[in-house]
């Protein structure tokens, strides 16, 4: 089914809106990054910072609730940091697309019936996956095998706080 | 005044980004830095001092996180507290030239290109959907007017006695609903504006790409970066 069929213009709005306020949230994101950083190092660095740059997809699919509107809200969120621009510049449209998608099979899992809190948590959560492996495979982020495990578990639960954050943020909206 | 298509200064940075983490070797990444990172820098320098300026303050925790992480192999400096390892400097200097090349790229991409042309470009000539580009022209527009909003409510937070940058979920949260409410406030009427302008039935303009000398330019000087990555392999 084609794009245009799916979306009104009232939803790609909305996506537009999650773009530019992902794009804020990234680009403020760095800030509590690198808090984090010299407060308490790699670990607590991620668990305060990653779920906020996984947001866009649970925001955005909560708010839509159509199937592509997780992996969109992600990735246009990306390309709107890397024109502010900040400091991940192109590597964000890497990111984003990885995470996206990571996120949006959360949705498609569900057979995009359901749009909960549930969901947006571990739509944020699973974000982690490809963001620590692309650390690794990008950053050369790669570190003793229980530290890596302690990172992923950080930006794990990192990401399923800030998803139920965006869903609870969009329910108090719309209400 | 002649200026490079912003599809071909998007594919240039993207491409040199990938590049760039290729890139295995030190030989490898001075290359790309060395091209990529005084051009940009010089581009970059007047309208986007403060992020190069966060770039090169950032750069002392990836020394620091090499040096915890990394700390390995013949000692190059004994400073008593601490012994700097090759392990060490090796890690920090590729993803300094990484981080350089990337920032150099990037730079050298947004000081050239005009937003709404990129967009434009972008549906035009790359063939993106025109829902995409639309909510992506959409949020570029809604930027700055964000932007004003986000400092508002970080106006507000101070006044209240809370913190300006939201570092908790909680603070996330209260920072999140008036930026959503006064978002989707703004949403609805350019969404309805949208739709009874007949976006629905709009057909979207499709260009050939065309090239400029500064466009046949860059990407000689990308397929030539391209084959020295792949020589120095």
């Amino acid at each position: 089914m084609a794009l245009s069929k799916r979306f009104t213009a009232l939803d790609l709005t909305y996506l537009g809106v999650v773009a530019a306020i992902c794009g804020v949230i990234f680009a403020l994101t760095w800030n509590v990054y690198f808090i984090g950083s010299a407060l308490g190092g790699p670990i607590i660095a991620r668990i305060m910072s990653y779920g906020l740059w996984f947001i866009g997809a649970p925001l955005a699919a909560t708010l839509i609730k159509k199937p592509g509107t997780a992996f969109l809200g992600e990735f246009l969120g990306a390309v709107v940091e890397t024109l502010i621009p900040t400091y991940g510049a192109f590597t964000n449209i890497i990111y984003g697309f990885a995470q996206g998608a990571a996120s949006e099979l959360v949705y498609a899992m569900f057979k995009y019936r359901k749009y909960g809190i549930v969901q947006a948590s571990l739509s944020g959560a699973v974000a982690g996956f490809p963001c620590v492996a692309l650390d690794a495979l990008l950053f050369g982020d790669i570190y003793p095998a229980e530290v890596m495990v302690l990172i992923t578990i950080a930006a794990v639960i990192s990401g399923a706080i800030y998803g139920a954050v965006a869903a609870i943020a969009v329910r108090s909206v719309r209400r | 005044m002649i200026k490079v298509r912003p599809v071909t200064l998007f594919i240039y940075g993207l491409t040199i980004t990938v590049l760039a983490f290729i890139a295995r070797s030190t030989e490898q990444l001075i290359l790309l830095t060395l091209i990529n990172a005084p051009l940009g820098i010089y581009l970059g320098f007047k309208r986007l001092k403060i992020l190069i300026i966060l770039f090169l303050l950032g750069l002392i925790g990836l020394f620091v996180n090499s040096l915890i992480f990394a700390n390995s192999g013949i000692a190059v400096l004994d400073l008593q507290f601490i012994t700097v390892r090759e392990g060490a400097i090796t890690s920090f200097s590729k993803v300094t030239l990484r981080l350089l090349t990337i920032l150099g790229a990037a730079l050298i991409f947004v000081t050239q290109i005009n937003v709404r042309d990129f967009i434009k470009s972008l549906e035009e000539e790359l063939r993106f959907p025109k829902d995409i580009a639309y909510a992506l022209s959409v949020g570029l527009r809604m930027l700055n007017i964000l932007e004003r909003d986000a400092k508002e409510i970080q106006l507000v937070r101070v006044e209240r006695g809370y913190r300006k940058v939201p570092l908790t979920p909680a603070d996330v949260g209260s920072f999140l609903r008036p930026l959503l409410s006064l978002g989707l406030e703004r949403a609805i009427w350019i969404g309805i504006a949208t739709e009874l302008r007949g976006f629905a039935l709009r057909n979207p303009k499709r260009a050939e790409i065309k090239v400029g000398v500064l466009d046949i330019l860059l990407y000689s000087l990308l397929i030539l970066q391209c084959l020295a990555i792949l020589i120095l392999a």
